[in-house]
């Protein structure tokens, strides 16, 4: 079980590193709106982005 | 066969609904603004709007010519634009407006998209929970009024919105909740593992003081980040003299990490880090919760509002100048356009024309204005082109008097402290008597364990149940009413909404559309003859209005291309009488039949419609009752609520009407601004609501102790406002107070259970039989049930 002495503060470690990423989404203002980007991922408007056939042999 | 509620807001549609075809069905709307926006996002290619969106939305009210529509032109002007918008480089330019009208993620997702169709515009990014609108445009390509212009289209009001102060603290504080949210819950998770691998008991000496002292370094930046605001709080309060909730909440949570930090220096004790850490984690989100709902009720309120024109033409022996509104002196003489809001009060000079006075009365009919008449400031000029003496201008003229007046009652207006504070400033203070009681019996019975019992006891009792009881509840009623439209801006409205004995609505506006509407065509026999349809000459009245500012116009929606006939020149506006137009046809006259012109005008207006000086058609026209009022009344009178009718009018034919529909109070009409707070005095402090929209309404909805403002209602009015109506569905109304009673009892069964909760596990603690590990869960669980009881409120 030693080898919690050295995976406890690797674990540690990459936490920080998180927590200094949360802050940065936080302050880019990536949390600013909660509400509609869950929704707007339902709306069904990206056909465009979706290759076609035509598209396929394009790249061919 | 019609479909009972509109296809675009998906309210009840009137007996004689709009129609409109798209992809070859027919859709039914309730109102020509509806169909008309319906019309401009088929015709912008994004019919997919009405895949996605929910059918709740809110009518499109403001429906406006052509004329009206160029008020938006205002927002080109560099002097207004300074005050709001941003340059971004050479050509790009940004600014933040504030979206009336949004209901569903649908609405973001088609204003970005119409906005972007626009050529010039570079970015559109709508915020669906402020409805705030960030956008980016190409100066030289696209001007700000086309972006006003075609959200106005798409049915959505637009106003320029410029962050305050508070406002600014607001968005930081939002973030440092969700900050100290993702700390607390980051800090929760790694100590719960921690305290996992603790109490499975098979475990080393050596690998338990790791563990512990793991969880001090995890709980550090709970303590130091999550928890520290608690912290400053409670200080502050210690100062000021009076206890908050604060208080107990810091006692608990220092003493457990210091103790539990002494434990792990020492080597010897308990340590209760995953506690500390779950206890700040909840607190976090209760608190974060009931911040969300409080802030997102005010985001509305920030909006730059421009009721009174900033500029005004100036008539001077050369012509006529512009000039800025603050230049005007007394006796200066300006001209005024139709469709203007009059900047000032003062006397016409020349010309005649009617004015919109309803901001003042409430009357939606304007009132015809000749030589020498007086004219108020924030009126509208219906008609022709009139010049008026200016007599009163800025804080002296009657818009700013109003003003006053409601500065003045809404000071004196009575505020309930706080719901949540009211029964837990007694609360904490036996709670830190009785725990430093027992701990002084500790001491003298057994001196090793007092210090661990005190601490749990404390925990066991800490009021976060009981804090949390109110709060929670509350905001989630407050959530789920902003949901149905319904935004409460105070505190007290759930509380006093309760207990709800009354309520008080204006007439034309609330109850009514406000509007006047074709209620009844009656062809002569010419008409017949000439095989003309009641929808042809729907449209041939429409061709005759389309260029009139006058209410009555919007009684004609403008229906297009469906009908073929030669298109109507020369069309002017005899003022006070009607319009005439001619084509080939001959010459067409729109208006009050010329033997009634003299008569006092009824309730009803008649109007005819000639060729050639021979009558075609009678049509009737009257304001509607709301499709939702009867079904509205209906409801209140079940939930024993007393409704009154209050309106500046004169008596009309609906007045019998709204008995009819089951008013189970009085009826007052013909009262004043004045005369509507008197009626309320004399109630002597009923707990009554007052729903309204006027400015006349304003003094009243600063005075009832609840007030409630309508969609479409004044600024002013809405400032004073308790809670703001974004609906024009007035069942809300009746479930609003449902919900407050519910909310009532829910707030009751929490306390409830909060104090059996302390009651039973106080003694309990005091003898030493629980833990803190023990009291910690039992709290937690017991905070969890008061918010699991509250989110019930979510339907």
């Amino acid at each position: 079980m030693d080898i919690l002495l050295l995976l406890i503060p690797v674990t540690l470690l990459l936490l920080t590193v998180s927590g200094v990423l949360f802050w940065w989404t936080v302050k880019s203002g990536q949390y600013d709106d909660l509400d509609s980007p869950a929704q707007r991922i339902l709306f069904d408007d990206d056909e465009h982005m979706i290759p076609t056939s035509k598209d396929k042999n394009d790249d061919d | 066969m019609n479909e009972p509620t509109c296809f675009h807001c998906g309210l009840p549609n009137p007996r004689q609904p709009y129609t409109l075809t798209i992809h070859n069905e027919c859709r039914y709307f309730c109102c020509a603004g509806c169909q008309s926006a319906a019309k401009t996002i088929v015709d912008a290619g994004l019919a997919e709007y009405y895949k996605f969106h929910q059918p709740d939305q809110h009518p499109v009210e403001n429906w406006l010519t052509s004329v009206g529509q160029s008020s938006f032109l205002h927002y080109d002007r560099d002097d207004t634009q300074a005050e709001f918008v941003q340059r971004q480089g050479e050509k790009l330019k940004s600014c933040i407006l504030i979206i009336e009208g949004i209901s569903c993620s649908a609405c973001t997702w088609l204003i970005e998209k119409r906005l972007l169709q626009l050529t010039g515009v570079t970015s559109a990014t709508v915020n669906a929970s402020t409805h705030r609108l960030s956008i980016q445009w190409d100066d030289s390509t696209c001007r700000l009024s086309n972006v006003f212009q075609a959200l106005f289209l798409i049915g959505y009001k637009a106003s320029p919105f410029l962050p305050d102060e508070e406002e600014q603290i607001r968005h930081r504080t939002q973030r440092k909740y969700i900050f100290r949210l993702g700390v607390a819950g980051i800090g929760m998770m790694q100590a719960m593992m921690n305290a996992v691998a603790l109490y499975s008991g098979d475990i080393t000496q050596q690998h338990e003081r790791w563990l512990w002292w793991t969880s001090l370094v995890l709980t550090l930046p709970v303590i130091f980040i999550s928890a520290w605001p608690f912290f400053t709080s409670a200080w502050h309060s210690i100062k000021g003299r009076h206890l908050s909730m604060d208080v107990s909440v810091s006692i608990a949570i220092l003493s457990a990490f210091i103790a539990s930090c002494l434990a792990t220096v020492t080597g010897h004790g308990e340590v209760y880090f995953e506690s500390v850490n779950m206890f700040t984690f909840f607190l976090v989100l209760s608190r974060f919760l009931e911040f969300r709902a409080r802030s997102l009720a005010h985001t509305q309120g920030n909006a730059i509002h421009q009721e009174l024109p900033q500029t005004c033409q100036l008539a001077t022996s050369e012509g006529s100048r512009e000039v800025l509104m603050k230049d005007l002196k007394p006796n200066d003489i300006i001209q005024l356009m139709p469709g203007e809001t009059c900047p000032v009060d003062g006397h016409i000079t020349s010309g005649q024309s009617e004015f919109d006075e309803s901001s003042f009365t409430g009357e939606f009919k304007s009132v015809p204005k000749s030589i020498g008449d007086a004219v108020s400031a924030g009126t509208i000029n219906q008609h022709q082109k009139v010049t008026v003496r200016v007599a009163e201008t800025g804080s002296n003229n009657s818009f700013h008097l109003l003003r006053t007046l409601i500065e003045r009652a809404g000071a004196e207006k009575p505020r309930i402290a706080e719901l949540a504070d009211k029964g837990s400033r007694q609360f904490i203070w036996s709670t830190l008597i009785i725990s430093v009681v027992i701990g002084l019996v500790w001491l003298w019975v057994d001196i090793d364990r007092a210090y661990w019992i005190v601490i749990s006891v404390l925990v066991v009792t800490c009021p976060c149940a009981l804090s949390l009881a109110t709060p929670t509840a509350l905001a989630q009623a407050t959530l789920s009413l902003k949901n149905r439209g319904f935004v409460i801006t105070r505190g007290y409205v759930l509380e006093r909404l309760a207990s709800l004995e009354a309520i008080a609505f204006d007439k034309t506006g609330t109850l009514t559309e406000g509007q006047f509407r074709v209620i009844k065509i009656s062809r002569t026999s010419l008409a017949k003859d000439m095989s003309l349809t009641d929808d042809e000459i729907l449209a041939i009245c429409a061709e005759l209005e389309r260029n009139s500012e006058h209410p009555i116009a919007r009684a004609f929606p403008w229906t297009s291309a469906e009908h073929q006939f030669e298109p109507i020149e020369g069309i002017r506006n005899l003022s006070g009488i009607g319009v005439e137009g001619s084509n080939e046809a001959g010459k067409w006259f729109l208006g009050t039949p010329a033997e009634k012109v003299l008569q006092v005008v009824s309730s009803n207006k008649v109007l005819n419609l000639t060729l050639n000086q021979q009558l075609l058609a009678i049509i009737e026209l009257d304001d509607q009752v709301r499709a939702t009022t009867p079904s509205t009344l209906d409801l209140l009178r079940k939930l024993n609520v007393t409704t009154h009718v209050l309106t500046g009018d004169s008596a009309t034919d609906l007045d019998k009407q709204f008995i009819d529909l089951g008013v189970s109070g009085s009826y007052y009409g013909h009262l004043s601004a004045q005369e509507k707070v008197e009626w309320l005095n004399q109630l002597n402090n009923q707990n009554i609501a007052f729903v309204g929209d006027g400015l006349n309404d304003a003094p009243l909805l600063a005075k009832a102790p609840v007030s409630i403002a309508m969609l479409n209602a004044t600024d002013m009015s809405k400032a004073q406002a308790d809670v703001l109506m974004l609906t024009s569905d007035l069942q809300v109304l009746a479930y609003a107070v449902q919900l407050a009673k519910k909310t009532k009892r829910i707030i009751r069964q929490n306390l409830g259970w909060a104090l059996v909760y302390n009651a039973v596990a106080l003694p309990i603690a005091a003898v030493g039989w629980v833990a803190p590990w023990q009291a910690a869960i039992g709290m937690s669980v017991s905070s969890l049930l008061v918010v699991g009881n509250a989110l019930r409120l979510r339907n």
